[in-house]
């Protein structure tokens, strides 16, 4: 875990937090949608309740006007006087020309209102009024250049305006800590989960290799993450266990040779003689080189089964390949009374790792010369679409109860202990088997036993 | 005749050993216990090859490789690893190495190898049609091998085998530069495998002669000369 330089105070660090912003991000929205609604809602309202108050002013002007029209000014005159005085919520005003007040309930007329506008709204002082009020206006000119205003008080839309304007603030600001408090609940239920997910790998971190995420089996995103980490710590888990197999076993078997060699160093030490003590330095040389062959190979083999050297896989001529491996052995089968014969019965090319197969196929022929018997047969054939390189003997071969344990690494068959070798021959054999996607097997065919190594051809 | 030597190399018991061996054989080796120095070295010092550890303290020596041969440096290396695996090797060799020689090694193998490398440098690329050392000749076109005026019958593999210790004549040839030279094998196929051939190429050449050829080095190989 990284500290934070101590420029940057507590609350920096508690900005950056991903609750803080995760709930300030809902508040925002809340804010924003919230906002958007009241503003649209006070709106439609307004024009609603404007249009009914257009409704009502110019309906009172319209019917003054056909008064006037239908039944002449003194009908008019009288109209207005009544609404003057039936109306106390209303405004009338009527003038002439020049503006001089005819009648009304108005002192004068408004510079503000123009006799042919629009509706509008304004405040005006009623005679006898001591303060202004709001009316709704529709104002008109009549016939010779007189002027008629008609107005109605607003007071009943401005109050349900507020209304209306004042429930939804509140329905807003009540949100607010409702949203809040689904944030934090939605904070803390992802929370949980994670806090699950940590743990283990904190737990797996100091040295729990075996603690595994909780899973509930319901297949989002938790429980895949779970699944995927899951996985991975099951693997390196197979890879620790394998780690811990492979040095156990090597320390036992590097403990024994390393005695010996100790012993025989120890010896020396004992000795003036100048034969002796060339004969223990010999002694110790071989001993070492044998180490180092069995600590050579017993890297191969792990390296081969952490899957790496596969992208030098290359396609390789199998028989050509088996007849330059008979070649090079062939003077030396010969040498010790045996033969060696090479036979390809189909020619197959495959994917291989150049070296390390024909290390694998030095140890097959390695091994028949120091244990088997009568002629030896390296061959090549297919069987089901599959490459099969086989080495044969007259030999005993190795029991079959026995081969699971002439696979083990640095497994050495009590018959094997006399001679010189690591153990390490045939476990590298099926390793290298293995990394071309094959397998190693005996099959024993009348009284001969072969060690077969099956590659995948690739075709 | 004395070659002069660089070697880089932060283990200083392997070192003393090498520098000791260099020494012995006429070689003047000079001793670099760390990467930085010994590229300065390499770069400056005109060395007729360079034996470069491939675990430095501070820098690879990988990284050494690259930055000398980016620096248009052509002397030939020896990278020496205690990382044997096949793949640690072709690494080693793709990066611009001569040679790859895996700890620990004998001192013989080491030499023969670098005496290989600065005799390679030195030759050109003269194509050559007849060998000879002695009264032995091999003529590359016709493919015959003489023995004084006894036409001598080789396989294949056994005629390849007798033209690289003739390009290599007076040199010593070890084991594993045969399986590498001859057969192309970079892995270990088992101690006398190697023995066998070179008696039998002896019995064919040196059969009935007073001055054999093949003379076998004690812990290191083979060298043909009289």
């Amino acid at each position: 875990m990284s500290d934070s330089p101590a420029t940057r105070g507590a609350g920096a660090r508690w900005l950056r937090s991903s609750h803080v912003r995760f709930i300030g991000l809902i508040l925002a929205l809340e804010l924003l949608f919230g906002g958007a609604l009241m503003l649209s809602i006070t709106q439609l309202v307004r024009a609603d309740l404007d249009a009914a108050d257009r409704a009502i002013a110019t309906e009172a002007r319209d019917t003054l006007l056909s008064i006037a029209r239908e039944e002449g000014d003194a009908a008019l005159l009288s109209a207005v006087t009544a609404r003057m005085d039936d109306d106390e919520d209303g405004v009338v005003l009527l003038v002439t020309a020049q503006g001089q007040r005819i009648a009304g309930n108005l002192a004068a007329w408004p510079p503000n209102i123009a006799a042919t506008g629009p509706w509008m709204k304004a405040s005006l002082y009623r005679i006898g009024d001591a303060a202004p009020v709001q009316f709704g206006i529709a104002a008109a000119r009549l016939p010779g250049g007189r002027r008629l205003l008609v107005g109605d008080q607003t007071d009943a839309s401005d109050q349900i305006r507020e209304t209306v304007e004042g429930a939804l603030l509140t329905a807003l600001l009540l949100a607010l800590p409702l949203a809040i408090v689904g944030a934090w609940l939605a904070v803390n239920i992802i929370d949980r989960r994670i806090a699950k997910i940590a743990a283990t790998a904190a737990g797996v971190g100091a040295g729990d290799i075996g603690r595994r995420v909780p899973l509930d089996g319901s297949g989002d995103s938790f429980d895949t993450l779970g699944r995927a980490i899951n996985a991975m710590l099951d693997r390196i888990g197979g890879l620790l266990a394998e780690l811990r197999a492979v040095t156990d076993s090597m320390a036992h078997d590097l403990r024994s040779p390393l005695t010996r060699m100790r012993a025989r160093i120890d010896r020396a030490k004992e000795t003036d003689d100048p034969a002796a003590l060339r004969a223990a330095i010999e002694g110790v040389s071989r001993e070492a080189e044998a180490l180092l062959a069995m600590l050579t190979s017993a890297l191969e083999i792990s390296r081969m089964e952490a899957g790496i050297g596969h992208d030098r896989l290359t396609r390789t001529d199998l028989g050509a390949m088996l007849v330059d491996l008979g070649e090079l052995y062939e003077p030396l089968v010969e040498e010790q009374g045996r033969a060696l014969t090479v036979s390809i019965t189909a020619p197959v090319s495959a994917p291989v790792h150049r070296e390390l197969l024909g290390q694998a196929l030095s140890n097959l022929i390695d091994n028949a010369l120091k244990y088997g018997a009568g002629v030896m047969t390296l061959s090549l054939g297919t069987d089901a679409g599959v490459a099969v390189i086989s080495l044969s003997d007259e030999g005993p071969g190795i029991a079959p109860a026995r081969e699971a344990e002439a696979l083990r690494r640095f497994g050495r068959l009590d018959s094997a202990r006399g001679i010189a070798g690591a153990g390490l021959g045939l476990s590298l054999v099926a390793a290298v088997a293995r990394m071309h996607g094959g397998m190693l097997r005996f099959v024993r065919r009348g009284d001969r036993f072969a060690v077969e190594i099956l590659i995948a051809s690739g075709d | 005749m004395g070659r002069k030597i660089l070697l880089v190399e932060d283990d200083r018991t392997t070192a003393d050993f090498i520098l000791k061996g260099l020494a012995e054989h006429g070689h003047v080796g000079d001793h670099s216990g760390n990467g930085r120095d010994g590229l300065f070295l390499a770069i400056d010092g005109g060395y007729d090859a360079i034996i470069l550890d491939r675990m430095l303290p501070g820098m690879d020596g990988l990284a050494i490789l690259g930055a000398l041969r980016a620096a248009g440096v052509e002397t030939p290396v020896i990278l020496l690893s205690a990382l044997g695996s096949v793949d640690d090797r072709v690494t080693g060799l793709t990066a611009g190495s001569d040679d790859y020689l895996v700890k620990p090694f004998a001192f013989a193998e080491l030499l023969a190898r670098l005496e290989l490398l600065m005799r390679r440098r030195g030759h050109g690329t003269v194509v050559e049609t007849v060998l000879a050392c002695g009264s032995l000749r091999m003529d590359l076109l016709r493919r015959e091998v003489r023995r004084d005026e006894r036409t001598i019958d080789l396989q294949p593999r056994e005629f390849r085998l007798l033209e690289y210790l003739l390009r290599h004549a007076g040199q010593v040839v070890t084991r594993t530069m045969l399986l590498e030279g001859v057969w192309d094998y970079h892995f270990d196929p088992g101690t006398n495998v190697i023995d066998v051939h070179i008696s039998r190429l002896r019995r064919k050449i040196d059969t009935d002669i007073d001055v054999p050829l093949i003379q076998t080095v004690r812990g290191a190989g083979y060298r043909l000369g009289e």
